[in-house]
């Protein structure tokens, strides 16, 4: 019983560590919500600078803003991480949903209306992109918590010699 | 966070349990005198063996900055002078700011930077003469950069920020890639970086007239090499595409009736710039950086910008630092000091006109004995500078700026 704790308690690596090979792919993870949050800013707000009314200028707004909506949940699913995109993601989906909401019902609410209405855009907006950010930010400890999270499967082998016994002690939990 | 501290304890007592359970195990079973019990060994913490763990997050260092700009000049794009111009371009900014780098676990290091800049300009107060909101314009900007080392020759970086002052919002998102080779004698960087303005539009006489908006998208491309083993070299090349008002909304074009008119720009740009820098140790204790730009855009302005940066350290704690920058480009294809009233597109912006520029600094910089910074019990060392600039150009443009800096590193 000594030596199945023992071999229990002294596998590090079976206990608490991923094996190297399971490292998550957190640089592409973290590109891939890059890429959702820049190409649609790049798109929507190229669409914006070049329009002539207040309709079509929303609606490029819109779409820059999407894109950081969408990017913490992107990188958090290529991760596989399903909680942190739904957690991640809240804050900036939220915010996106109030500048739909805001330019529907006030279609010059953010280029003309009140400084009320142009205040909200923004306070809209950055929460956009810094919730995105932040989402993207905890894409990159994915590594730290692999190598945190305990793991349930894998078998430790440990041998032990002593002066006056010799074995090998196997251990697990299933 | 606290999962992971919590983990992370766990594991250490699991392991400091499993060593003591081992040294048990295995310790000789006969003993000289088995009635009197072996004093039990203290459990090891993983700190009686390795170094004390550094804590998760840490804040690497922490710098002050307060600089002056003090701008003196005419230009004929400023309203605040005689009719037909030039105007005054008198602008005067202090400018306070922070810097934080904070390191988070092994791989992550955060950078959090807030200049707030208090404004006073003569050519933007102009244009509200009545209620002179203008003439002192408060600005802020939180901008934060998050870099993740991927692999020691690998990192990436997120750079966000937002700007927010009187008449103009604009937020920046930015994604970096830099990666070593050959045991970091190479270094390749490229990044993308959108910018994303909003800001008032005004008529010609300082009635706000609704909000406009602009995009700028850059992208840049970079190699550092080291060529001998005390001379590195650095070529960079950035594209920089804007679309939409590309005008501050105030600027003015004097017209041949004598009166004037919005300035207006065409409504994309594009721009190019190659950059080479190379650094070189000098055998008396000092280095030397030169710099060149070559710069041009669809607007007709092509430029050439050289720089000479000379360090010398003074003594154990001072070091110097003088520069030389010579600038000359030639002007926008639509520059002009007077217009018909019928124009489509021009401008009178003094800094679009075919110019020449030199500017003049040095720094002194001061580190603070370590023993000394420890004896303060604030940090691990303790930096102090102070500096200064004289811009001058051949269109009547004048600029001092005056810089000090206080840095704490932990």
């Amino acid at each position: 019983m000594a030596s199945f704790l023992l071999a229990w308690m002294a596998s590090p690596g079976r206990s608490y560590a991923a094996p190297p090979d399971a490292a998550p792919p957190t640089a592409l993870a973290l590109t891939a919500g890059v890429a959702t949050a820049l190409i649609p800013l790049a798109l929507g707000t190229w669409h914006t600078a070049g329009a002539s009314s207040d309709a079509s200028r929303d609606a490029g707004y819109v779409v820059a803003g999407a894109g950081f909506a969408l990017a913490p949940v992107v990188a958090h699913v290529a991760l596989g991480e399903w909680k942190r995109a739904a957690a991640f993601g809240a804050a900036p989906l939220a915010a996106e949903l109030g500048i739909i909401a805001l330019v529907s019902a006030f279609p010059d609410a953010v280029f003309h209306r009140t400084v009320g209405s142009r205040t909200a855009f923004a306070l809209l907006f950055s929460v956009d992109v810094f919730g995105a950010a932040l989402g993207l930010v905890d894409v990159m400890l994915a590594g730290d918590r692999a190598r945190a999270a305990p793991s349930l499967g894998g078998v430790t082998i440990v041998p032990s010699i002593g002066r006056d016994h010799g074995g090998i002690l196997i251990g697990g939990r299933l | 966070m606290r999962r992971l501290l919590a983990v992370a304890r766990l594991r250490a007592r699991a392991m400091a349990r499993a060593v003591l359970m081992l040294a048990l195990l295995l310790a000789p079973r006969a003993r000289a005198d088995p009635s009197v019990p072996p004093p039990l060994p203290l459990p090891l913490q993983d700190a009686d063996i390795l170094d004390k763990p550094a804590p998760y997050f840490r804040v690497e260092s922490v710098g002050l900055r307060y600089t002056h700009f003090d701008q003196t000049g005419t230009g004929y794009q400023s309203r605040r002078g005689p009719r037909g111009g030039p105007g005054r371009e008198t602008l005067g900014v202090e400018e306070p700011q922070l810097e934080v780098v904070v390191k988070q676990g092994d791989r992550i290091t955060h950078r959090i930077w807030t200049p707030v800049d208090i404004v006073t300009a003569a050519s933007p107060d102009a244009i509200d003469v009545v209620s002179s909101a203008s003439r002192s314009n408060e600005a802020g900007s939180f901008d934060w950069t998050a870099a993740y080392r991927a692999t020691p020759e690998a990192t990436l970086s997120l750079r966000n920020g937002v700007h927010n002052e009187e008449n103009f919002r604009s937020w920046n998102s930015g994604f970096g890639l830099l990666r070593a080779f050959a045991e970091e004698n190479t270094v390749l960087e490229a990044s993308v970086n959108e910018v994303m303005d909003w800001f008032d539009g005004y008529t010609l006489k300082g009635v706000a007239d609704g909000h406009r908006s602009r995009i700028s998208t850059n992208l840049n491309a970079g190699l550092t090499q080291i060529l001998s083993p005390t001379t590195l070299a650095h070529l960079d090349y950035g594209l920089t595409l804007q679309r939409g008002q590309l005008s501050n909304g105030w600027n003015i074009v004097p017209l041949r009736t004598g009166d004037v008119a919005l300035e207006v720009l065409p409504k994309t740009r594009v721009r190019h710039a190659l950059v080479g820098r190379v650094a070189q140790w000098l055998p008396w204790d000092g280095a030397a950086h030169a710099f060149y730009r070559f710069y041009v855009d669809d607007w007709g302005i092509r430029a050439h910008t050289m720089e000479l940066e000379l360090h010398q350290r003074l003594s154990r704690v001072a070091h110097l630092r003088l520069n030389y920058r010579y600038h000359t480009q030639t002007g926008a294809s639509f520059y002009r000091t007077r217009v018909d009233p019928s124009f489509k597109i021009a401008t009178a912006d003094s800094d679009l006109a075919a110019l020449d520029a030199q500017t003049l600094g040095f720094k002194v910089t001061v580190d603070a004995p370590v023993r000394f910074a420890q004896s303060m019990r604030l940090a691990r060392s303790v930096r102090f500078d102070i500096g200064a600039e004289r811009y001058f150009r051949s269109n009547d443009l004048r600029v001092s700026v005056y810089s000090c800096g206080l840095g704490f590193l932990f």
